[in-house]
């Protein structure tokens, strides 16, 4: 009989050990110095499988404290079953108080969304990052992107849009689209879509993207100039909903999910669940809205 | 509405949780303990040590039992439980040396100091489905009993450990150990900081001895085939248990137990560049926990293809290797698929909505210059050949 | 030597890491760590202390300039991390403002692929404030964490200090980050600003 004391696990505050905690730190801070660049951390295993959500954790449980107020999202929903498992994980090993509401946390992870409501410049936004190498699909080698990255060497990834522009008429990234950070660094914003891009251009918040599987981290300071790429006779669209608006709320200038009835019908509805609960009970919370250049 | 407009999330995930375990045990069968696991699941329990990179029987056979035998889970969990333990030492460097031998082989040479000592295995067994374990009970009693008598005790106190094969090559200027002297030599932790590449090879072994064994076999296969160069010859082939020390805040060398291990050293070739270099041989190493042949053979065949690398062949090429044969990271990563991805493939088909619309005015616009032409054509009175 | 009792390596360090990374984002904006019943070693502020707590630990080593064996012991007993003989070896190097410039030079400012190894430097001043008193620098900064320009008075920072800064900053990605500190008015107030090698600052005297 295997006895207890074997096995009784009692967890550290935010279950990441303080060594590691401390180096993820370290590495946050530099990510702030070097917007763009992918810091490369430890990584350590966690019980949640890697490309779920183990890079936002380390990011989330590094910086969360016990007066924080969290929330956590997965494709716009708080309610969806991986950010509902992983808000659990949180929860149990910080005892901090969890939210639905966007504008009441102090820190929100997030899996490929930005929220639609302004973040403030109290609120930290974490991503989920599943390839932080913005180069890797031009490149397949870790040790030429970084020389890449390390001389501004981005030609691959001009061409790359340039070729998809002349053979499909558009540059062909629905999301996830590549950004130039501060004017140098070519990174990715993770898989949100075209809509949200725009958000992380001189915002009130810090982001911060982390990936966990592939063990980078990297940051948007507030403030900082983020610019989607684009030619100068191609310029940067965000996803268009012409005439349509969300079956749930009436409302349409929003990031709009299609979804399918039983009947087969489609319909389309705000994708940001928070945002969509309350513009069909009070005021519309302030959004950034991109206005699609002619 | 999408179901995500529900919020049931939560319910969701606690009622699947509950079907597991609904599933577990709605035969009601008679419940297995977690030390018949350990004692009668052994070769399991030594993959999932290997792959979890946690020397731990009892917490390996807790770890498969609380899932089903999932390999992967299994080695996950003994992962993620390794991540929260606190790191007291660094081991001194374990020497097989002193190895207790239970198993030890050659392929280079038909006789060798000490002998082949088969050891346990079921290489030499047919492999064909026996259903006496279905059907008796084992008399392990009588069998323990009889065989144990066989045992001539006089003779155990002979058995020491045993030199390595290598080292007669080594004597005979067959192999040396300075012929890789400009390779990276520091030691590095990889569970302590990301990989950086080129790697140096300790990086390379420790994760290769943390990799997956499928997929190393895959990859260690596909060099044996042609997608690489190595036909590699069994140096040597050793089992059993090695003492483990530390070094104590003190400075006093402490013993604090034995592992089992298994080792290859597979032997292969230098590769030369200069011309009048000599060829001579190298060695391609493999350690890992428990009993697994197959990996430290694999391990020993990538070791050996990582020292010369290729980009045309995949495996004599780090980055390809050592990020494809990680078996959390691979588990998490293809399994994750599984996760919703309907804004990001809503994305893409915005996109591509937008092509195939251009492409139909585009279209459109053509017919229309068609039929204009055509037009043209038919108006136009033809002149007769 | 003073291992500090009341300092929770948990709940303070993560508090006091938040307000790092705060300073960091948003350069310019002081920020005051929470107080911790600490007796820091003459050579170091309470705010310098508490980085050091909040961030070193025994897989990185710091450096002290113009301190002695006190303040290195101090440093390694509470943290675990240990004394760098050479600067370059350090990931964090503590300092006075008024400081001679010229161990800038030698302070590790990362490589072009790994511009993250770049060392972080903590100057410790008399006193800082965002609105200007006499005997100091105003500083304008600008870059990313500022919307527009921001301005912050300090007094014991050296002009050549922040020549010899900018100097080893002016080849973004390389770079050193810096943290300046200084005990606040009240008692065991600690506060600091971040300056990353992204900001631009100009100065005047007043």
């Amino acid at each position: 009989m295997v006895e207890d004391v074997k096995f009784r696990a009692s967890y550290n505050f935010a279950f990441i050990d303080e060594s590691t905690k401390k180096e993820v730190r370290r590495k946050i801070l530099k990510a702030v110095c070097i917007p763009g660049y992918q810091v490369p951390y430890s990584s350590p295993e966690m019980p949640i499988s890697r490309g779920w959500g183990t890079g936002g954790l380390h990011l989330t449980l590094s910086l969360i404290g016990p007066r924080d107020v969290f929330k956590i999202i997965d494709q716009g929903s708080d309610a969806s079953v991986n950010a509902c498992s992983l808000r659990q994980f949180v929860k149990r090993m910080t005892g901090c108080e969890v939210t639905f509401d966007t504008a009441a946390a102090t820190l929100i992870q997030s899996r490929h969304r930005v929220p639609e409501e302004i973040l403030t410049d109290k609120q930290i936004l974490v991503l989920q990052v599943p390839q932080p190498e913005v180069l890797r699909g031009v490149e397949r080698y870790e040790f030429k992107t970084r020389q890449m990255h390390a001389e501004a060497d981005y030609a691959k990834i001009w061409v790359s849009l340039y070729e998809a522009y002349v053979r499909f008429g558009t540059m062909m990234r629905g999301s996830g689209y590549p950004i130039r950070v501060n004017g140098r660094y070519i990174a990715t914003p993770s898989p949100i879509p075209r809509w949200d891009v725009p958000n992380l251009s001189m915002a009130h918040c810090l982001y911060l993207f982390g990936a966990g599987r592939e063990k980078r981290i990297h940051c948007i300071p507030p403030y900082t100039k983020v610019e989607p790429l684009e030619f100068e006779d191609v310029l940067f669209h965000v996803e268009a909903f012409p005439g349509i608006r969300c079956a749930a709320s009436g409302e349409d200038n929003a990031f709009l999910d299609e979804v399918y009835d039983d009947e087969g019908t489609r319909k389309f509805v705000i994708n940001d669940s928070n945002f969509l609960d309350k513009v069909r009970s009070g005021p519309r919370p302030s959004q950034r809205l991109f206005t699609n250049p002619d | 509405m999408g179901y995500v407009a529900v919020k049931g999330g939560q319910d969701a995930i606690d009622n699947a949780a509950e079907l597991v375990e609904y599933y577990r045990w709605r035969e009601r069968p008679q419940p297995i303990e977690t030390t018949q696991v350990r004692s009668q699941f052994r070769l399991l329990i030594d993959k999932v040590m290997g792959e979890g990179s946690l020397y731990s029987p009892e917490h390996a056979a807790l770890a498969l039992q609380q899932v089903e035998g999932d390999v992967f889970e299994a080695a996950f969990i003994l992962r993620a439980y390794r991540a929260t333990l606190q790191r007291r030492f660094y081991s001194d460097t374990l020497n097989t040396r002193d190895m207790f031998v239970q198993r030890r082989i050659s392929s280079a040479f038909r006789e060798i100091p000490g002998g082949q000592v088969l050891g346990p295995t079921r290489d030499y067994t047919q492999r064909l489905l026996d259903p006496s374990l279905a059907r008796d009970t084992p008399g392990i009693d009588a069998f323990l009993g009889e065989f144990e008598s066989r045992i001539d005790r006089t003779k155990l106190r002979g058995v020491t450990s045993f030199s390595k094969v290598i080292d007669l090559l080594m004597s005979e200027g067959l192999m040396r150990r300075d012929q890789y002297t400009d390779e990276d030599r520091r030691v590095v932790d990889i569970t302590r900081e990301a990989i950086k590449f080129p790697a140096p090879r300790s990086a390379r072994l420790q994760m290769l001895a943390r990799a997956e064994t499928g997929g190393l076999m895959c990859i260690g296969y596909s060099t044996m085939r042609g997608y690489g160069e190595s036909h590699q010859t069994v140096g040597e082939l050793r089992m059993g248990t090695v003492p483990v020390r530390i070094t104590d805040q003190s400075g006093r060398k402490r013993y604090i137990g034995r592992i089992k291990v298994t080792e290859a050293e597979m032997i292969g070739r230098v590769a030369v560049k200069k011309k009048g270099a000599l060829p001579l041989l190298s060695v391609g190493y493999g350690l890992c926990f428990g009993q697994n042949e197959t990996k430290v053979i694999c391990m020993g065949m990538l070791d050996s293809a990582l020292r010369n690398p290729n980009v045309n062949s995949p495996g004599n090429n780090q980055e390809f290797v050592l990020y494809h044969t990680e078996g959390v990271e691979l588990y998490g990563f293809t399994n994750h698929l599984k996760l919703p991805h309907y804004v990001t493939f809503q994305a893409g088909l915005h996109n591509l909505r937008d092509v195939v619309d251009r492409a139909e005015k585009q279209r459109g616009v053509r017919a229309a210059e068609f039929a204009a032409v055509a037009a043209a054509a038919a108006a136009t009175p033809k002149p007769r050949l | 030597m003073a291992h500090e009792l009341s300092y929770d390596p948990i709940l303070h360090s993560q508090r006091h890491f938040r307000s790092l990374l705060d300073s960091m984002s948003r350069p310019g904006t002081i920020n005051e760590l929470s107080a911790v019943d600490l007796t820091p070693p003459p050579g170091l502020n309470r705010a310098s202390v508490l980085v050091a707590f909040a961030l070193l630990n025994a897989d990185v080593q710091f450096h002290l300039v113009g301190m002695t064996e006190q303040e290195a012991a101090y440093l390694t007993t509470n943290t675990g991390s240990s004394h760098a003989t050479e600067v370059a070896g350090a990931a964090f190097v503590f300092t006075a403002g008024h400081e001679p410039p010229a161990l800038l030079e030698e302070i590790n400012c990362g490589t072009l692929t790994y511009p993250d190894t770049a060392a972080t430097i903590v100057i410790q001043v008399e006193a800082m404030a965002q609105e200007p008193s006499a005997d100091g620098l105003i500083l304008t900064l600008q870059g990313p964490g500022i919307d527009g320009r921001t301005s912050v008075w300090v007094r014991g920072l050296s002009p050549d200090l922040l020549l010899a800064l900018q100097a080893r900053n002016a080849e973004f990605p390389l770079g050193i980050d810096a943290l300046v500190t200084c005990d606040g008015g009240g008692e065991g107030s600690a506060r600091v600003l971040g300056i990353p090698r992204t900001c631009q600052v100009t100065w005047e005297v007043c």
